[in-house]
């Protein structure tokens, strides 16, 4: 059985600076997560069980449109940080781990484009 | 166990370890992190019914009312407070407050009442604003 983890083996010239940055960009989401999740929830769940004109007036209100794009599109952006923390801690096979990380990579980059699609056509809906 | 330096133990030696509140919820923190991903990609797909539309909307709407949709929803609420009042403690920690045992056990009850606190006043309007 390989204990060893092969993330002092990582493939990188400046790995230092990299994970530094990585580290730091995630408090970034994190901090940018805390009046988002709060604004997003409240307003979630007074609307979930509404009917379809009412949510969608409710999502065209700017700030309610901004909030949940901002929400979603920064939770896809942390989640992708923290899986690839994860990744790294698990999977130590180097190259099983660059396949996990781009196929992450590739759902959370889906995932944003249909956001961003289902605001848009949110917005210029008429009821 | 030979004694090879490029393949020793990795810590923490999960077989021989004492589960504690303090590392029972360390790791719940990673693991709520990655189940949130279920809460995520149906959230996503709300928003993508209610664009494409009445009918589209009603139909997921019915998968949300169902009673594994409402089950998955509390669940996810649940998992969400508790990964955003772990989160901000890991935020405090990552300035230096709080960093030792005596304030450490402290915030761990405090992240535990937070969350069960937050989920039911997030379920309560939830019910009665629907």
């Amino acid at each position: 059985m390989i204990f060893r983890s092969s993330k002092a083996s990582k493939p990188s010239s400046n790995k230092g600076a990299e994970s530094t940055s990585h580290w730091i960009s995630q408090r970034l989401t994190s901090i940018l997560l805390i009046p988002l999740s709060i604004l997003f929830v409240f307003n979630f769940v007074r609307v979930i069980d509404k009917p379809f004109a009412e949510v969608i007036l409710t999502f065209q209100h700017p700030f309610n449109n901004l909030v949940a794009v901002l929400f979603l599109l920064i939770s896809l952006w942390h989640y992708r940080q923290g899986i690839e923390v994860v990744t790294e801690d698990y999977v130590h096979d180097l190259r099983i781990r660059n396949i996990t990380l781009r196929i992450i990579g590739i759902i959370c980059w889906f995932l944003a484009i249909v956001v961003i699609y289902s605001f848009v056509t949110i917005y210029i809906r008429e009821v | 166990m030979t004694r090879d330096p490029q393949n020793r133990p990795l810590s923490p030696h999960l077989t021989i370890y004492r589960p504690q509140l303090n590392s029972v919820l360390s790791i719940m923190h990673r693991i709520t992190g990655i189940v949130l991903f279920v809460g995520l990609v149906l959230l996503i797909l709300w928003f993508f019914s209610l664009a494409l539309g009445q009918a589209g909307f009603e139909l997921f709407g019915m998968l949300i009312n169902s009673l594994i949709g409402r089950l998955i929803l509390i669940g996810s609420l649940c998992a969400l407070w508790y990964h955003f009042f772990a989160g901000v403690r890991h935020l405090f920690w990552d300035i230096g407050i709080g960093f030792n045992l005596l304030w450490v056990q402290r915030s761990s009850y405090a992240v535990i009442i937070a969350t069960i606190s937050l989920t039911i006043a997030s379920v309560l309007i939830g019910v009665f604003s629907g």
